[in-house]
């Protein structure tokens, strides 16, 4: 099913390609070279490595997302990439693009030509090597590149769905919705707009070292997200489950979550709220 | 490599709840460190006097809030569930260690010229 | 053409030259085993086995050595060795107190330090009154966003540069004094 929808859209792609070449015809080259993170999990036993691909920018979209779609049409269709909506929404194409994670689609290409893009997967390191088979359970290991730009983010949304992203009340109103005031409401915004990109859990060194048991800047942000809604009456459990070393108290508001947030989020902010709530507690 | 346990669609679980080491622990941490500001800036003008009190202050909260550093780095970077055998070692050393350092450093507060005269005298020295 | 360069040429070809079998259902379906595509039915348990052994085999993406030099984990990491550097010296001390009193005593300390050349002394002061300062002035950036104050992106980045100024300012007047 993946290489079919892949296959249709690189015939897509492939005519748009068409039709923007005709356009820039005119403009001479402007040779750039990009460096791309490999993986083919057809061959494990090779270590990854960087393959260098040069295209003409002059014939190329102004974003990263634009050359990898061109790299993959034209050049290479085995480079491997997830990317959906090009326009920031979906949060498929996040990668870590000459060392900053951001979004491919929302990443201008730096047009200076001597300099060469280096394009690697999210960043993630990984530590504990479990091979005991329960057959009682299945376990899932989550490590980690599924194929060059693709990562695994099984435990990133495991972990998502272990803080309850979704209203909890049990006093419905009579009738009608719960209502909130629009300072109630205010408290969301820069909470709501998150689309789980996953850049900044893993642009966050705390996360690289303890990513199985911390849960990581976008999932407490969300866990924060339910606690300041004025409309969720489970604020004091959602605060409990994070009294432990591990799931929040690993945050040492290090910053490089809101740095890299390509939506301008501030996930540091958030957590460092959670942690004055608990303190007041 | 990190180990789930259930399948994708299972959420990962919580440790148990515990204040110890949730927020009391983050609270203690930050007051002490707020409070050894004061005794900083305390240090620059004390003399003579007020010497024994500060010394005293400062040899038992400056090494805890070494040893709450230290102990930060052993969960982050040498945690049990990865390293079962070094982390408890490394733990267990720095804890001995610290007993051995109040130890040390009370008896040198109170045998000795105290922290921090040595630290005036060795600057001008 | 273009199909070609995407690897669905032969494919697409082959049903573009030939209408006639490509609409003939029956002919169709006895001509796909010809082309060796065999498909096998596996339980949901199986196929978690073969993810779970692909798993095993996966590698991990590159993090510390690849990612940009920045203010954010940069003063967060010198923070802690800067900490750790100056405890160790303070442990260090202690425990060489506790075991030897009278070698590690302060008449011999000072002894052995004024005894050293000046260029030594200038040295050694940079040496500790630069991580003493940064951790102090970085320290209380770290208790001011515990306050919830500087936790704009914007305001991180004001305190770590007011940090690194304060830093330079006072370890040269400790240097100096």
């Amino acid at each position: 099913m993946q290489t079919a929808s892949a296959l249709r859209s690189s015939v897509r792609s492939s005519v748009r390609s068409f039709a923007s070449s005709a356009r820039y015809q005119a403009s001479p080259a402007l040779n750039k070279e990009f460096k791309i993170y490999r993986w083919n999990p057809d061959d494990p036993a090779k270590k990854p490595t960087l393959q260098s691909y040069t295209i003409d920018l002059n014939q190329t979209g102004p974003m990263i997302l634009d050359a990898l779609i061109k790299i993959k049409n034209e050049v290479d269709p085995t480079l491997t990439f997830r990317r959906s909506c090009r326009e920031g929404i979906c949060g498929s194409c996040a990668m870590n693009i000459d060392g900053q994670n951001t979004l491919a689609c929302l990443c201008r290409i730096d047009r200076n030509p001597s300099k060469k893009s280096k394009i690697y997967p999210l960043p993630h390191s990984t530590f504990l090597i479990v091979t005991i088979l329960n057959p009682l359970n299945t376990f899932a290991f989550t490590v980690y590149i599924v194929k060059d730009l693709v990562p695994d983010l099984t435990l990133f949304y495991k972990q998502y769905k272990s803080i309850k992203p979704y209203l909890q009340n049990d006093n419905l109103p009579e009738q009608g919705e719960f209502l909130q005031t629009q300072e109630d409401r205010k408290k969301l915004d820069g909470l709501y707009e998150c689309i789980l990109c996953a850049c900044c859990s893993t642009s966050c060194p705390s996360y690289w070292w303890n990513q199985d048991e911390y849960l990581g800047p976008a999932t407490l942000m969300q866990a924060y997200r339910w606690i300041a809604d004025s409309r969720d009456s489970y604020g004091s459990q959602r605060k409990e489950q994070l009294q432990n070393e591990m799931s929040m108290y690993r945050c040492h508001t290090i910053f490089n979550c809101a740095r890299t947030c390509p939506k301008g989020l501030n996930p540091a902010e958030a957590i460092a709220k959670i942690k004055l709530e608990l303190a007041a507690d | 490599m990190c180990q789930v346990d259930g399948t994708v669609n299972d959420p990962i679980e919580f440790p148990p709840s515990s204040r110890t080491h949730g927020s009391y622990h983050w609270a203690f941490e930050r007051l002490l460190a707020a409070s050894l500001v004061p005794m900083t800036a305390a240090a620059f003008v004390t003399s003579g006097s007020s010497y024994p009190v500060l010394d005293g202050l400062l040899g038992l909260s400056l090494v805890m809030h070494s040893h709450i550093g230290f102990d930060s780095m052993i969960v982050d970077y040498l945690h049990k569930r990865k390293f079962p055998i070094l982390s408890p070692i490394t733990t267990w050393t720095l804890r001995t260690m610290t007993v051995g350092v109040l130890v040390g450093i009370y008896q040198f507060n109170t045998n000795d010229i105290g922290l921090t005269e040595l630290i005036a005298k060795v600057w001008t020295a | 053409m273009m199909s070609a360069r995407i690897g669905l040429g032969s494919v697409t070809r082959k049903v573009a030259f030939a209408p006639v079998i490509g609409r003939n259902q029956t002919v169709l379906r006895t001509l796909i085993p010809k082309r060796g595509v065999q498909i096998q039915s596996l339980s949901p348990s199986a196929s978690e086995e073969i993810l779970n052994a692909q798993r095993l085999k996966r590698p991990s993406s590159p993090h510390f050595t690849i990612y940009q030099p920045q203010l954010t984990w940069f003063s967060s990491i010198a923070n802690r060795m800067t900490g750790g550097a100056l405890s160790a010296l303070l442990y260090g001390f202690s425990l060489a107190y506790l075991v030897a009193p009278d070698t590690f005593d302060s008449v011999h300390i000072v002894e052995f330090v004024a005894g050293l050349p000046d260029y030594v002394k200038y040295t050694g002061k940079v040496i500790l009154a630069a991580p003493f300062t940064f951790h102090f002035w970085n320290g209380l950036r770290h208790l001011s966003w515990d306050m919830g104050k500087f936790l704009s992106l914007k305001g991180a980045y004001r305190a770590g540069y007011a940090v690194l100024g304060a830093t330079a300012v006072s370890t040269v007047a400790l240097v100096l004094m």
